[in-house]
């Protein structure tokens, strides 16, 4: 049997998920995509599990969409129907427990897009951001163009989106792209003490509170606070 | 297109145009002439499809000092609907289909910061100061300022910035997130040298990508990823995204067509 491309560790109430693609610095591909879309809905109905975190196995949290197979799909219309039937982005987004990513190497295009996905980011501080796709004449594909600015704001996302540069953790948390920063190496065990600290509240209260400001954001605000009070009640 | 303005001069270099406001014996102050020139120069800078990229600066140790009460843009109610909209001081600006970088140095004031804010990276020297002050004139920001700069700084610092009119140094600039980058020394290279940056990507990824970020900010996440993810695709039938995957594959620089 191969190498399993994503890696499912449990010790409740924490789910771990881990990329393990470390020969190409766990490119995302059509495999990695279908692994997680069978397993986010069964986390998100397992009993034993309160939140998940996200890492990647060797010398980088993800470098992004695996190049190799852009193109392959036998026409623009059917990848637009795939992209649809198989939405891992959208299912991350709307996933109902807390996801925190644990980032560490690299985070480029498809592997930022996927953290930013997530409620909380905890990079290890050698960690190195790009959203580098009109590099290869592309636009984030992975939510990017949308998340980024709405979690940096427009004028930084737009940096970030039309240079392709790279910046730094110090960079990316001055800049709200993570929430920690912790010494190289120990990004798991902090996102992991994240997790456990978070809910300790109980994991409801943790699961309608960030009901309240994710799907909140998206209404107008008289009908965020009708959210939000129904949440509270 | 370059040199029939008074108060603007406009520079081709390759895929680069610089527009330059130049009215320094004003401090760059925005009347109606300059205005219209502003509106006209983009909107003519649109056509053009072998630029790709577009660079504000300013003339004089200040970028500008806001409106010209001499001879102000014309003033237009929420009921007067101009007849050509996108060829209006700022829309046209903001229109403008690909990046725009602004180099900031000196003051960046009322209708000028409004300017900026319609750019898509800003750059500003150490000692550049930036203010929102039209309320301490008793008007309000009536060029997009009271909805570009909370969908720029978050709503907190934008009404911090809109209700007080206090100045912000550029540091302070940068660490809110009004400018993305303090460059030491000459802001016109700077600019320059980070609109090279730019132009190494696609420039259809460029327009699409900038697309992608202003219309899907004011959809619900769930909508603006389809916005993303159709204009993503859109990309796929262009001869530039077969070349931008040809080139990272042979490891080398894409050579780009822009269709």
């Amino acid at each position: 049997m191969t190498e399993q491309v994503v890696l499912l560790e449990k010790t409740p109430p924490l789910a771990r998920v881990t990329l393990n693609r470390p020969g190409v610095l766990n490119a995302i591909n059509i495999e990695i995509r279908d692994a997680l879309f069978d397993l986010m809905p069964a986390l998100a109905i397992d009993p034993d599990v309160e939140a998940v975190i996200f890492a990647g196995h060797g010398r980088a949290f993800s470098a992004g969409a695996d190049v190799r197979e852009f193109g392959t799909a036998p026409s623009v219309t059917v990848a637009k129907q795939v992209r649809w039937l198989r939405d891992i982005w959208g299912l991350l987004v709307d996933f109902p427990k807390l996801t925190v990513a644990a980032i560490h190497g690299y985070a480029i295009g498809a592997g930022v897009e996927l953290a930013l996905c997530l409620d909380l980011r905890v990079a290890s501080a050698e960690t190195v951001f790009a959203v580098p796709e009109t590099a290869f004449g592309m636009i984030p594909g992975a939510g990017g163009s949308q998340t980024l600015p709405r979690a940096l704001g427009i004028g930084r996302a737009m940096d970030l989106v039309l240079t392709g540069r790279r910046i730094r953790a110090d960079q990316a948390l001055a800049w709200g792209l993570v929430d920690r920063v912790v010494p190289a190496g120990q990004h798991l065990q902090a996102a992991e003490a994240l997790a456990r600290q978070v809910l300790q509240v109980g994991p409801d209260l943790v699961r309608r509170a960030k009901m309240a400001v994710n799907v909140g954001l998206n209404l107008p605000v008289k009908f965020g606070l009708l959210l939000e009070r129904a949440l509270a009640d | 297109m370059p040199g029939r303005y008074r108060s603007l001069r406009v520079e081709i270099e390759g895929r680069l145009a610089t527009v330059r406001i130049s009215r320094p014996e004003r401090q760059n102050r925005i009347d109606s002439v300059l205005a219209a020139e502003l509106a006209e120069a983009f909107s003519d800078l649109g056509h053009e499809p072998e630029i790709w990229v577009a660079v504000l600066l300013a003339a004089g140790p200040d970028f500008c000092l806001g409106e010209d009460p001499e001879d102000p843009p014309p003033a237009r109610g929420p009921w007067v609907r101009p007849a050509y909209p996108a060829f209006e001081f700022p829309e046209a600006v903001a229109a403008y289909p690909r990046p725009v970088l602004a180099g900031v140095r000196g003051r960046c004031v009322g209708a000028g910061l409004e300017l900026v804010l319609c750019a898509d990276i800003r750059l500003a020297t150490p000692d550049a100061v930036f203010a929102m002050d039209q309320l301490r004139h008793g008007t309000l920001p009536r060029f997009g300022g009271t909805q570009r700069l909370p969908r720029i700084v978050g709503r907190g610092r934008a009404l911090d910035l809109i209700l007080t009119g206090r100045e912000i140094p550029a540091p302070e600039a940068e660490q809110v997130g009004l400018i993305t980058r303090l460059v030491d020394g000459d802001i016109e290279a700077a600019a320059r040298q980070a609109a090279e940056e730019v132009l190494a990507n696609g420039p259809l990824g460029l327009m699409l990508a900038k697309e992608a970020v202003w219309r899907g900010l004011e959809l619900p996440l769930h909508q603006a990823l389809r916005v993303e993810n159709d204009l993503y695709l859109l990309l796929e039938t262009t001869a530039d995204r077969l070349e931008g995957k040809a080139a990272f594959l042979e490891r080398r620089r894409p050579v780009w067509q822009g269709r």
